[in-house]
């Protein structure tokens, strides 16, 4: 499980008149979370497995997001693909999805057919099929993802500078997989996989929605109650935490088809309270077109006439375990693949001697805030914030907090961070040059 | 002109596709369902061993649908007439503005096809007080979201923030809606954006079957029969957006929701203060047009060749939204083809033994009847046999209706899945719209699960029976004709034969609904005046080698390199250009655009009545070839005829119709200047040097554009004065070209101006085929370099 919110954190203060998620555990460990919401006679019904990539075995990259599709394909009790139809018929809707610390499946329905939708997700906890054409059928379907995936330039560039920032932990891959292992991953492997990660005590049902707490409860007693608790699973990143990076480390790697500078400075874990400072940072170093780098990549040279870079920005990648700040460029001009690294260093190490700007801090802010707020409009959007709140924090109610830290943070306190987490000497750098004509 | 068309293209493809516009909710069934729906694709059945099972989990039964509890709704007027409605829930601190203005697709002049898209899309991109760049810092400060967008019916805008930030979506929506600069920049990007996206749209099968469909089924004389394409979008100028603006954007011909976490108080003095200052004015009358009537069926093959699947439509009248059989239809279409993979549509595929990839069935919901379209997507061998499932299942609809199963299976997801959709305060903003907008009011919103459930067999049955007719559609397969013209041969079924490049609305004729204002009538020319221009011209001839040594070259061939400097970018270019006498041309551009690795090469050819162009596809980058239609033929044509060098001989036929104008200068020297009319609507000015005779400038100005060619450098090749330097401007750009090499009478293979293979890699040979897609950049220039 991750690990429990501090006891000294106080009650979040809600945002506008939503009410208080309440809690409970099930005596097998599972975790419910249910946030009443009467907007609409609907609910979101998910179920959040810990079970990311980062917890797949190093030579089978893509197991985590094999359960994704499998999930769907029949249980003991439930036809192939009648989970979705099913749902579909009462005017619902289903999905799912996998990161590098979890997999959540969501359904979405008319609030009265809860108890249907907490029925099958129970049924598909213990009681999935695994069967060698499905299996088959499904990793067709992750390869081409993976394909998919490996078009994009930026996505091949984000993997390689991954790669290069962590030495050890799992984080080096992404959640997509990898086709060769997907090959040799047998049924058994699969078997093992869900046995140890799809258990009660390594999942959070997340329920919003025209719903009480009472309700779900009844419904997760009298469906997932009689599912016995299992080990703990294995979690084979924690003895592969990576080391504190303290020098810089650059790598040039074969050209693509555009030129692109990452340049990757390793974040604490999205628990730690300076996540916020640092989203801060990033969003005025690289989001929007007013931004730090953006102005400076994207903008004229005074001397060429020309931008530097066809596309600048920044992304602050949170996670479970310590993630990555990316600031990036991307060029077609080899020649101007030196003056963006230098840039990128340039404009991180202004604002860290000088901090950014009150208007920055309150952009920021703005944009942070409205970004969570209209997450939160819709149920399935609700459900996933907390979900993902319990994945990344251990406290399914973090993200309530979040909206006030971030209000309290200064100038001050954004510099800070750039200081101590953005320094040159511990940035990964990758540059992949581009292809010659 | 052409050039200019051409390397827009290329320069699209060189710095990235358009970056994605925030969505505006749309309303629901809006009129334009049918130009692109997306075909569901539906996986082989699996195989089955829970068949034996007793014990698998049954789902609940549907429930009896129940009427939506939606939050109240408080409607007032301001006093310049617009309707405001107000829903204030105050759950989370974000509220939703939504203005819709009934200017839609639906309003648009034949002649004006696009300019409710164009103008919507214009709105946010400058204001007498702030341009786009400003508008947007504003928006992306406080974390909201801005957009506009136009629809069959309307156009909309909506902007979202969180509550504490309320003003900035009051003080930027009115100014957008009321103070609109349309600046031409932005304009002329805007267009080219859409002008390639309707390119792009009309060369994928599925958008182009669904917009014949439209065609066939409507007709020439209808809204609903034109179909918007590139031409249409680069005739449109910005006096057309503002007199559009002008005309519909009246508070009295709009409405406003406002909905989430307001304080209803004080929001009236707030919008006053606000969205007072749009001044009132008339609403112009809603166009009307008389619905075409169809008797038999038409079928329409559109050839595509060297696609394998070809795409089916089968079309009919559809119902008006206010019909009392709506609700009847809903369910009788879901069905037949509304329920994806349990519809009757695919499941007749799949019982067939065929390769399944979807099949759907729709209805507009509109003001007006709209049209009802059934879609699918197969391999080409077994289009013709697709298209008669797909005829015997709505005629079995027609005949027999659905069951009671169905009946019930069809009001359990409709009715069901309603509220879903309502959910953030946008959601019930644009419902609200939608419902307002066909004079439902608010009950509608909440009722409709409620008129679903009164579905009865009987209705649905009747309802069935009375509109769908198989005996009157329209039946449109795109494919390739090759595959498809013996199966329709063999079936015995009459068709009309379409190529895919022929522009769906032709261009608009002096009969249609709008006509363009008339071409000024044609003034007689003094005969002393027509003298001494012609004089001029003799003299022009003289200096240049004389009649007899222009008429005998049977061709040239020019290269130059030199810049383009477009919208302050300077960017190296090289051109060469092959004129063989009368009809032969072809025109190798390659450009380096700023920070691209490799040149981007763009070539024109045309010969006799056909044209064709090649180069990278805006989108993935990858070379094509297209041919040339229409208005981009047009432009050939004219680039082909005021060849310059040989243009004093077009100057000194018997027929020319040639005017002196007023003495001019250039840098200082002083030129006698003639105007040439030309066959295709626009005089050519010609610039005669006084002291040399030999022609310095050659300019037009059409309703598109001025260009304006210097020649310089004249030298002496074969005893013709030929310019070495060249520098056209026009438009914000200016390139300027210095002669390599000039042939007279060049060994011309004649394959050069043959339409090349499109499967022919790009001239430069990029290895491993396409170069990289860039990531999404600023829009590229809008304008580019002429090609002389």
């Amino acid at each position: 499980m991750p690990a429990a919110a501090a006891p000294d954190v106080p009650k979040p203060k809600a945002i506008g008149k939503l009410p208080g998620l309440e809690t409970f555990t099930l005596t097998n460990g599972l975790r419910v979370a249910v946030l009443h919401s009467d907007t609409s006679p609907i609910a979101s019904v998910q179920l959040w497995y810990h079970a990311g990539s980062k917890d797949e075995p190093r030579n089978r990259r893509g197991t985590a997001h094999m359960f994704e599709h499998l999930m769907f394909q029949g249980s003991t009790h439930v036809r192939p693909d009648a989970f979705a139809a099913s749902i579909g018929a009462l005017g619902g809707y289903v999905n799912a999805s996998t990161d590098e610390d979890a997999t959540h499946y969501v359904t979405t329905l008319p609030a009265e057919d809860l108890d249907y939708a907490v029925q099958l997700e129970a049924e598909r906890m213990r009681n999935l099929v695994l069967r060698k054409p499905a299996i088959d059928e499904d990793r067709e379907l992750v390869k081409e993802e993976i394909a998919q995936q490996n078009t994009s330039p930026f996505a091949q560039g984000l993997q390689r500078c991954l790669a290069v920032a962590f030495l050890k932990h799992p984080y080096a891959w992404t959640a997509a997989g990898n086709a060769r292992e997907l090959e040799a991953t047998t049924p058994d492997d699969l078997k093992k996989f869900y046995d140890a990660y799809y258990q009660p005590n390594n999942a959070l049902l997340v329920v919003t929605g025209n719903v009480t707490a009472a309700g779900v409860k009844a419904s997760a007693d009298k469906w997932f109650g009689a599912i016995p608790r299992a080990a703990e699973p294995p979690r084979p990143a924690q003895a592969a935490q990576d080391p504190a990076q303290t020098a810089r480390r650059r790598e040039v790697v074969e050209p693509g088809p555009v030129g692109l500078v990452l340049v990757g400075w390793h974040l604490p874990a999205a628990r730690d309270k300076d996540t916020n400072a640092l989203q801060i940072a990033s969003i005025v170093l690289g989001a929007g077109d007013a931004s730090r780098l953006k102005q400076r990549l994207k903008a004229p040279d005074p001397r060429t006439k020309h931008p530097i870079a066809l596309e600048a920005g920044t992304d602050a990648i949170l996670r479970e375990d310590p993630g990555l700040v990316i600031a990036l460029g991307a060029f077609l001009d080899p020649a101007q693949g030196d003056a963006i690294e230098a840039a990128i260093f340039d404009e991180v190490g202004v604002l860290a001697t000088k901090g950014p700007t009150a208007d920055e801090v309150r952009k920021a802010k703005n944009q942070i805030q409205s970004g969570l707020v209209f997450s939160l409009e819709n149920v399935q959007g609700l459900a996933e914030s907390i979900g993902r709140s319990w994945i990344l924090t251990g406290d399914p109610d973090a993200l309530f907090h979040d909206y006030d830290l971030i209000e309290k943070l200064t100038a001050a306190d954004v510099q800070r961070v750039v200081k101590q987490y953005l320094s040159p000497d511990h940035a990964t750098v990758v540059v992949i040059p581009p292809k010659a004509r | 002109m052409i050039m200019r068309k051409l390397l827009v293209l290329l320069l699209i493809a060189a710095c990235g596709a358009k970056p994605a516009q925030p969505q505006v909710p749309m309303l629901p069934g809006d009129g334009d369902t049918h130009v692109a729906k997306p075909v569901e694709v539906v996986p082989p059945p699996a195989a089955d061993p829970w068949s034996a099972r007793k014990d698998l989990i049954a789902a609940p039964a549907p429930r009896a649908p129940a009427p939506l509890a939606l939050p109240k709704i408080e409607e007032f007027k301001l006093s310049n007439g617009l309707a405001v409605y107000v829903v204030k829930n105050d759950r989370l601190p974000v509220m939703a503005l939504q203005l819709a203005v009934r200017a839609g697709r639906m309003h648009e002049p034949r002649a004006r096809l696009g300019v409710a898209e164009l103008t919507a899309d214009m709105l946010v991109k400058g204001t007498k007080l702030h341009d786009a760049a400003a508008l947007a810092r504003t928006i992306d400060f406080v974390g909201g979201t801005i957009a506009a967008d136009s629809t069959f019916e309307a156009t909309l805008v909506s902007c979202s923030v969180l509550t504490r930030s309320a003003n900035t979506c009051f003080e930027l929506v009115p100014e957008i809606i009321t103070q609109p600069a349309f600046p031409e920049a932005e304009l002329a990007r805007l267009r080219d954006n859409l002008a390639g996206s309707l390119r792009q749209r009309f060369d994928d099968p599925a958008t182009l079957a669904s917009a014949h469909a439209q065609n066939l089924l409507w007709g020439s004389e209808h809204v609903r029969g034109w179909i918007n394409n590139e031409q249409a979008i680069e005739a449109l100028h910005r006096e057309d957006l503002i007199a559009w603006h002008r005309a519909w954007f009246v508070p009295g011909n709009a409405m406003l929701v406002i909905t989430g976490d307001v304080d209803v108080k004080k929001l009236k003095p707030d919008l006053e203060r606000t969205f007072g200052v749009w001044k009132k004015g008339p609403i112009p009358p809603t166009p009307t047009y008389q619905e075409p009537g169809l008797s038999g069926s038409r079928i329409r093959l559109i050839d595509k060749p060297g696609v394998s699947q070809t795409q089916i439509r089968i079309a009919q009248f559809g119902i008006k939204h206010d019909d009392p059989r709506f609700f009847d239809t809903l369910v009788w279409n879901y069905v037949l083809g509304g329920s994806g993979a349990g519809s009757r549509l695919v499941k007749a595929q799949r019982d067939a033994g065929g390769e399944v990839y979807g099949a759907s069935s729709s209805f507009d919901r509109n003001l007006d009847r709209g049209s009802f379209v059934a879609s699918t997507v197969v391999r080409s061998p077994a289009a013709v046999a697709t298209a008669k499932l797909m005829l015997g299942e709505l005629a079995k609809m027609a005949k027999d209706g659905p069951t009671q199963d169905e009946v019930a299976a069809a009001v359990a997801n409709i009715a069901g899945s309603y509220a879903l959709r309502f959910q953030t305060a946008s959601d019930i903003g644009a419902a609200l719209i939608g419902a307002e907008l066909h004079g439902f009011g608010y009950e509608y919103l909440t009722n409709f699960p409620i008129a679903v459930g009164g579905v009865e067999l009987a209705d649905a049955r009747r309802a069935a029976a009375e509109i769908l007719d198989p005996k009157a559609y329209v039946l449109v397969l795109v494919g390739d004709a090759k595959d498809l013209e013996p199966q329709l041969k063999r079936a015995g079924w009459r068709y009309e034969t379409v190529a895919f490049s022929t522009p769906i609305t032709a261009s608009v004729g002096p009969d249609s609904a709008a006509p363009a204002p008339p071409a000024p009538p044609v003034k007689p020319i003094d005969p002393a005046a027509a003298a001494a221009a012609k004089k001029l011209i003799g003299e022009a001839l003289a200096a240049k080698g004389g009649k007899a040594k222009l008429a005998a070259i049977k061709g040239i061939r020019v290269v130059s390199t030199g810049t383009t400097t477009i919208q302050n970018q300077t960017m190296p270019v090289e051109i060469s250009r092959v004129l063989v006498v009368p009809d032969k041309m072809r025109i190798d551009a390659k450009i380096r655009p700023p920070g691209a690795p490799r040149d981007v090469e763009v070539t024109v050819g045309a010969q006799d009545k056909t044209g064709w162009q090649r180069g990278p596809d805006p989108k993935t980058g990858t070379y094509a070839v297209t041919d040339m239609t229409g208005e981009s033929l047009s432009d050939v044509d004219f680039e082909r005829w005021r060849e310059p060098e040989l243009i004093l001989l077009k100057a000194s036929e018997p027929g020319a119709r040639l005017e002196p104008q007023p003495d001019d200068a250039i840098d200082g020297k002083p030129y006698s200047v003639v105007s040439l009319a030309t066959p295709f609507g626009i005089a050519v000015s010609l610039y005669i040097d006084k002291q040399t005779k030999l022609i310095g400038r050659m300019s037009y100005h059409d309703s598109h554009t001025s260009e304006s060619d210097d020649f310089a450098d004249y030298r002496d090749v074969h005893g013709v004065k030929l310019a070495y330097k060249r520098t056209s401007t026009g438009d914000g750009r200016s390139t300027t070209l210095e002669v390599k090499t000039i042939e007279l009478d060049p060994k011309v293979d004649p394959a050069l101006f043959a339409k090349p293979a499109p499967s022919i890699g790009p001239p430069g040979g990029v290895p491993g085929g396409a170069p990289g897609r860039p990531p999404p950049a600023t829009p590229p220039p809008a304008t580019s370099p002429s090609g002389k």
